[in-house]
């Protein structure tokens, strides 16, 4: 199984290749110029693994929330991928991308998950790790919304990691500051903790064609 | 190399088109955003952005149906890498780009405006270079001298507004719909062109220099001292259509004398317009010289135009690194 993953919807740049399991990934946090990277980055994994694009089995790429440049890059790399090679597509939140990698950094089971949406919101959601599936799943739905609306969880029993750039906002710290055990803020989505979401979800059927392939915006209103 | 890939995604039209070395335009789509902006009264990048992504998949699935052709049969992509809206570019290029890597196909970026330029290739009995070339859209007024595919001198060009860009100024003034160009030219077959004289800008400068920003305003100016009643619009509209004719005609005129040179190329948007055609008919006839321009649909912009640039450049071995990027401003002069 050969499966290509990557991230751009954040400053983050990433993009990563399971070949059996064999894991090749390269890395990069730069503002911006995402577009530029990603192909040579594409090529660098595929030839660390001996591979070519074309023995590729899917693609899995981060659907978002995020910057909508970068969304726009990651899917249209999807697009170009799957129209190709006439793949099958995964697409991956990237705020479960970013679960993902807090667990996988911190062995946290819990991860509140928040990326700064600027304007004064943030992309924020919870994910648990689930045995079963071996990878983060969704809590609640991912959501746009004011650190000082974040939903809270329902008993502070339960102690989180708090993952992403959404946690250097003052507001979001101080509402949760009763069931966060740990904050790592400059904790980013990449693709190479996609690579196990992407193996469950192509498992359970949970791929689309590439007529599907689209971003997550969440935030819609771009007009005033 | 014999058949290329166009994506064009620098404003607001998606376009896909597939040229063939033999047989010309095997096939090309062109969607249209304008209904979706009109709200706005203009091009919101964001709703471009987001639009072209949802479009450019089923627009090449269809296009290469209608090519008759497998994605196969394609031997290399060009995609426009500027002049445009930085966010509608990167979709395309990206996509061209992800594509080509993917099928490990050669890939080009291709200037908008040198796709327009050589639009009229694309015709059955199109020019042969060295020609003259007048680019007149909404975002350029420019002549050019073109001595071969890829060797270009910038003989002159707008100081201010682009031709296509005081249509739609005045269209604006006059009540009319975007875009102004053919909003103009339809309003003007009922006006009375007797009635108002505006300047021909620049005229008596030597040089092939434009300047419409003044003739706008004059348009302005006359239509503020008027009762703005139907007629007056009409014949507003053709007075100043005269007025931009006449100094796009002249200049051109002055252009093929300069140079010697006997045929005249028109592209871009504005070089739609009838009036424009039929007044250069009448100059170059003087003149013994021809005029050669695309048809209307390869006037504005299309993909089929920027499939033949890219394989005018990968014919001649044009190969780019993976680390591709577009240019929201590209003056053409830097093509040269």
């Amino acid at each position: 199984m050969k499966i290509l993953a990557f991230d751009t919807a954040t400053e983050a740049c990433s993009v990563a290749l399971l070949n059996d399991d064999k894991i090749s990934e390269c890395y990069e946090e730069i503002p911006r110029g995402h577009a530029q990277h990603i192909l040579a980055m594409c090529q660098h994994v595929l030839d660390e693994q001996n591979c070519q694009a074309q023995d590729i089995d899917t693609i899995a790429y981060g659907a978002g929330p995020g910057s909508f440049t970068g969304l726009r890059i990651a899917s249209s790399v999807a697009q170009g991928f799957a129209v190709a090679l006439n793949l099958p597509v995964i697409a991956i939140s990237s705020l479960q991308a970013l679960a993902q990698a807090a667990y996988e950094q911190t062995q946290n089971a819990s991860v509140l998950a928040a990326i700064d949406a600027r304007m004064e919101e943030v992309y924020f959601s919870y994910y648990e790790f689930n045995t079963d599936k071996q990878c983060m799943q969704e809590v609640i739905v991912d959501q746009l919304c004011a650190p000082e609306l974040a939903p809270l969880p329902d008993s502070e029993a339960k102690q989180y990691c708090a993952a992403g750039s959404g946690w250097h906002i003052a507001t979001l710290q101080q509402r949760f500051r009763n069931c966060i055990s740990q904050t790592i803020p400059d904790c980013y989505p990449r693709a190479s903790s996609m690579l196990k979401i992407a193996e469950q979800k192509y498992t359970d059927g949970d791929y689309l064609t590439v007529d599907k392939i689209h971003s997550m915006y969440l935030r819609d209103k771009v007009t005033t | 190399m014999k058949r290329v890939l166009g994506i064009e995604t620098s404003c607001d039209e998606t376009a896909i088109a597939v040229y063939d070395a033999e047989q010309g335009v095997l096939a090309h789509n062109i969607y249209s955003q304008i209904e979706l902006h009109r709200q706005y009264g203009g091009v919101v990048p964001e709703l471009a952005s987001r639009d072209h992504q949802q479009k450019i998949v089923p627009l090449l699935l269809q296009t290469l149906v209608e090519a008759n052709i497998n994605i196969d049969d394609l031997d290399g992509v060009a995609y426009t890498a500027g002049p445009g809206l930085i966010g509608a570019l990167l979709v395309g290029a990206t996509f061209a780009r992800s594509f080509a890597f993917a099928r490990d196909l050669p890939c080009v970026g291709v200037h908008h405006m040198e796709g327009h330029l050589f639009a009229p290739m694309l015709e059955p009995q199109p020019p042969t270079t060295p020609f003259v070339a007048l680019l007149v859209s909404g975002g350029h007024t420019m002549l050019v001298k073109v001595l071969e595919f890829g060797n270009y001198e910038i003989l002159g060009e707008s100081l201010d507004d682009a031709a296509g860009e005081a249509f739609d100024k005045t269209a604006r003034l006059l009540g009319l719909n975007y875009p102004g160009g053919p909003e103009i030219a339809h309003l003007a077959e009922q006006g009375d062109a007797t009635r108002f004289e505006f300047p021909r800008p620049m005229i008596k400068r030597p040089g092939f220099d434009f300047s419409f920003s003044g003739l706008k305003t004059a348009a302005m100016q006359a239509f503020m001292a008027t009762e703005q009643d139907q007629q007056t619009k009409a014949d507003i509209a053709c007075a100043f259509q005269l007025a931009v004719v006449d100094t796009l005609s002249l200049k051109c005129q002055r252009a093929l004398k300069a140079t010697g040179l006997s045929q005249l190329v028109i592209a871009g948007g504005v070089s739609a317009n009838q009036l424009l055609r039929q007044e250069l008919h009448k100059m170059t006839k003087k003149l013994q010289a021809e005029v050669f321009y695309a048809k209307p649909e390869f006037c504005t912009d299309n993909a089929a135009m920027i499939a033949y640039v890219g394989y005018q450049r990968l014919v001649r071995g044009q190969r780019e690194p993976l680390n591709f990027n577009v240019t929201a401003r590209w003056p053409m002069s830097e093509l040269v």
